[in-house]
């Protein structure tokens, strides 16, 4: 018996069985609750997974010296950061104070924006890994990569105002912004205001802030820009002295980096690893979801065979009477429980769609400000797929091997 | 008329738990093509047992049995498979139609299985073998919408997809009233006519009408009666 006409006449009696229905419905919730938790885990993991290996914030160490006091008597005194470069997975080291510096730019201050820009510190191995254009390298100056969903407003008053239009980075490659800011030069007197500090930044690239979880009014300037800026611009006695930021490769190695740091007599201020803990509740829970899940399907599954088990006796003994082997009986009877099981995939994909939809509108603002980008993933379904017919072939193959054993005549007279 | 199936010394005997049922004791009968054959007894008396092993859906522990001069002895399941579809056709007493099926779509089923019937002409065999049992008004009806005796028309014609030679029908009109009897018979006559070899299972006097012999089984024995 060809595959085709198996499946053809299964779909037949299968669609045209309105007692189907009801198992198609809570096959389909069954499917729904699937797929919703495999596309979570998903989503939550690949948010957490991208924040923790994208966002430097996450492998940034905030690092004091033991001997800060030192420095204050005398500011020539050598706290000796310079050291945690030697350790292995610290790939970079800089002050605090040098991390960010938001600033207005008349450039892209009109009645549509303030003008307001995040710079970030940008060295080679702090700023994005993932970057559309050049990316800054230690030594350039002049030069930024900003958001490419850029928004040059402060965040409290653009985020959640639905008429936020924000700017394609991709089309200001190639630009340039321009800042301001009064300069101060530092004498036995103090800090006296110098002129002004002009700068002009030409964006060389682009990167994804919901990725790395910035402010859209993100730009990464390299450091010497940085630290040129901050030095020629902001009044600081260093009284209270700003701690040293070490970059560590990757966030697995955070445990590691810090134990090294300890050794060489600094202290960790903050611990920048992810909350592990939390991560493997979720985890646990997702796969208990999906483990219950199964169980369900293949239950619910087994249930309907059994039920069909006084029809399919029949049915079977007549396809045997006429000449069906116990291969084509199984093919039939798989094409039966494959049909409702597609039907209830493909209504179950529909529901989380429109669902998933519906959520994007909804929670637009909440999934904007906490840089929650929900994107495209195939893996949900696909493994929802899988589960399915792993679950038809083993519930149906047992129960019709098992009766095409039986004699014949014993199945019609029962 | 020629020897389709030929039965020597056949026995058969159920075994359960408890005990052992002898259905068959030393049967021995030939069938020939274009006959009519009635096989009446009381309940239990094993027709039905008879009528299955004919049909290989029953084993049988000795004896011998030909089927269109193929012993089937020592046959494989996938053999046992073939000689049901191209041999045999078989009638129920309560028609076993799926009632998710159509008439025409009931009759093309055991079609699936034959690869000499084109998937193009399935659908026109059905609806003619529909014709031949008077049903060519309901090729598009499902089986709730009939009566008992034309389901059991569909089955007829259904049995007759393949072109068996060999028609085996048990009680086949059981459910059925006088009149409903009366066409299913003289149906299964015009089969016999035409050369198939019929074997009806019955208690129906009826029966004895439109029989060329008619066979008794009195506790697992055969014997002719006519």
């Amino acid at each position: 018996m060809k595959i085709s006409d198996a499946i053809k006449y299964s779909y037949i009696k299968t669609i045209r069985d309105k007692k189907n229905i009801y198992f198609i419905i809570i096959l389909t919730v069954c499917l729904f609750i699937l797929i919703a938790s495999l596309f979570f885990r998903i989503v939550y993991f690949d948010l957490v997974d991208d924040s923790i290996e994208m966002s430097k914030d996450s492998r940034k160490l905030a690092v004091r010296s033991k001997e800060e006091y030192k420095y204050v008597k005398d500011k020539t005194y050598d706290l000796g950061y310079d050291e945690l470069l030697k350790i292995e997975h610290v790939v970079d080291t800089y002050s605090s104070k040098y991390d960010f510096y938001p600033i207005i730019s008349k450039t892209f201050k009109n009645e549509k924006y303030d003008g307001n820009v995040l710079l970030l510190y940008g060295s080679e191995e702090s700023q994005p890994k993932y970057i559309n254009g050049e990316k800054i390298r230690n030594e350039d100056t002049g030069v930024a990569i900003c958001s490419k969903r850029f928004y040059p407003n402060g965040e409290d008053k653009g985020m959640t105002n639905k008429d936020i239009e924000i700017l394609n980075g991709d089309d200001l490659i190639g630009t340039t912004f321009e800042i301001e800011k009064e300069k101060y030069s530092q004498n036995e007197n103090g800090f006296l205001p110098d002129g002004i500090y002009k700068k002009e930044y030409r964006i060389i690239g682009t990167f994804d802030a919901y990725e790395t979880r910035e402010p859209l009014s993100s730009c990464y300037i390299s450091p010497r820009d940085m630290k040129e800026l901050y030095d020629l611009t902001i009044v600081n006695y260093d009284y209270v002295v700003p701690s040293q930021f070490a970059i560590i490769d990757k966030y697995i190695n955070i445990e590691a980096a810090i134990d090294d740091i300890k050794k060489l007599g600094f202290e960790v201020l903050t611990n920048a690893s992810a909350d592990y803990e939390t991560l493997n509740i979720i985890k646990s829970i997702c796969l208990l979801i999906t483990s219950v899940i199964i169980v369900t399907i293949i239950f619910v599954s087994s249930l309907y065979v059994k039920k069909q088990n006084k029809k399919k006796k029949n049915d079977i003994a007549i396809m045997k009477s006429y000449g069906y082997e116990k291969k084509d009986i199984i093919k039939f009877s798989l094409g039966s429980l494959s049909c409702l099981m597609a039907i209830s995939f493909v209504i179950g994909i529909i529901l989380f769609f429109i669902t998933l939809i519906m959520l994007k509108i909804i929670f637009k603002n909440f999934l904007l400000e906490n840089h929650i980008y929900i994107g495209i993933y195939i893996s949900p379904y696909m493994t929802a797929l899988i589960i399915l017919m792993i679950v038809t072939i083993i519930t149906n193959y047992f129960t019709i091997n098992k009766l095409s054993k039986r004699q014949t005549l014993s199945i019609i007279k029962e | 008329m020629s020897k389709v199936i030929e039965i020597k010394n056949l026995s058969k005997t159920y075994k359960t738990k408890t005990r052992e049922v002898q259905a068959l004791r030393d049967v021995s009968v030939d069938f020939e093509s274009g006959k009519f054959y009635a096989i009446m007894g009381h309940s239990g008396s094993g027709k039905s047992t008879l009528i299955s092993i004919i049909g290989l859906l029953e084993s049988f522990e000795t004896g011998e049995y030909k089927i269109n001069e193929k012993d089937v002895r020592g046959l494989k399941n996938h053999e046992e498979a073939e000689l049901r579809r191209d041999s045999i056709g078989f009638i129920f007493q309560e028609f076993f139609l799926d009632e998710h099926l159509k008439a025409y779509e009931n009759v093309i089923m055991p079609m699936l299985i034959n690869e000499r019937i084109k998937k193009e002409d399935r659908k026109k065999r059905a609806i003619e073998l529909l014709d031949l049992v008077d049903l060519s008004e309901r090729v598009e009806h499902f089986p709730k919408e009939m009566s008992g005796g034309e389901k059991q028309r569909v089955a007829i014609a259904r049995a007759l997809a393949n072109d068996p030679k060999v028609i085996l029908a048990d009680e086949p009109t059981g459910d059925l009233d006088e009149e409903n009897e009366e066409k299913i018979f003289k149906i299964l006559k015009e089969l016999s006519q035409e050369g198939k070899c019929v074997i009806v299972v019955s208690h129906s006097n009826e029966v004895k009408k439109y029989a060329d012999e008619i066979l008794t089984i009195e506790k697992g024995k055969l014997s002719k009666e006519k």
